[in-house]
């Protein structure tokens, strides 16, 4: 499970960079953040509420949403809040 | 045989993306098949990565599948999203560069097996295609187009369709 969750965190990494580094779109790369985002989070519902839940996984999973949600989803949450804060702005403009 | 019911429907999806990609479907309509077969297979890896009797074998399984899965998703994604298709080019670069050490597991793990030699070819096949889709969305090659939809037309064929059938009939030689 965990090998699952690092090979996709690997491509998200690695497409948020190529993004910060302006070579993908910003009304793109919510597409990789929240997949991976919905992957994380079912992990870790997995290893939180299913048959597996023991201490060291719910300690697993309270590690890995910070991932999911204050990484992966915040990220794309954002291509959507920020343009149109950027909007009001220009209309305060 | 969760992996034949996957690969049938992974024939489909390529069989038409291919015939997207050629001009023969349109851009409105793709995303029906990407979100059908997107859909399965990931209810297909969801099974196999939590269901009962998941253990290592079945987890690979889904990681791998999901790099398909993402795959289609993102393909209906980016019909109405207005995307470039970049960030779709560079995901397919990274399911490329993980297809080539799974063919290679595949192929040493084989050891003459009809239906693993045939997989080992599967996961060459992928890599490749998948490698022609990061040229053209990341790279912009666009004359690649006319050949990357054929060979994604035909590899639904013999990379899904016709394995796909065989292992869901139980006619697939060395298949368990």
């Amino acid at each position: 499970m965990l090998g699952m969750v690092l090979l996709y965190v690997g491509a998200v990494l690695c497409l948020n960079g190529l993004w910060l580094l302006g070579r993908i779109g910003d009304n793109e790369i919510a597409v990789i953040d929240i997949f991976v985002g919905g992957l994380t989070l079912l992990v870790s519902l997995y290893l939180a509420f299913g048959p597996v839940s023991n201490p060291a996984n719910i300690k697993a999973a309270a590690l890995t949403l910070l991932f999911t949600f204050f990484t992966y989803i915040w990220v794309a949450i954002n291509r959507y809040v920020s343009s149109r804060a950027m909007m009001s702005a220009t209309l305060v403009a | 045989m969760l992996g034949g019911l996957g690969l049938f429907w992974v024939g489909a999806v390529l069989f038409c993306n291919g015939l997207w990609v050629l001009g023969k479907i349109g851009d409105k309509e793709i995303g029906v098949i990407d979100v059908f077969v997107g859909t399965l297979t990931l209810l297909i890896a969801l099974y196999s990565a939590f269901g009962p009797g998941a253990d290592a074998a079945s987890i690979q399984f889904a990681t791998f599948l999901l790099l398909f899965t993402f795959t289609y998703y993102w393909v209906a994604w980016n019909r109405w999203n207005g995307a470039d298709g970049r960030g779709l080019g560079w995901f397919c670069l990274f399911v490329a560069i993980t297809c080539a050490p799974i063919f290679v597991q595949t192929l040493l793990n084989s050891h003459g097996n009809f239906w693993q030699l045939w997989l080992a070819i599967n996961w060459a096949s992928w890599g490749v295609l998948w490698f022609l889709f990061y040229l053209i969305l990341a790279r912009g090659r666009a004359e690649l187009g006319t050949f990357t939809g054929m060979l994604c037309t035909a590899q639904g064929i013999y990379t899904g369709w016709i394995p796909g059938y065989l292992l869901v009939t139980g006619l697939m030689p060395g298949a368990k």
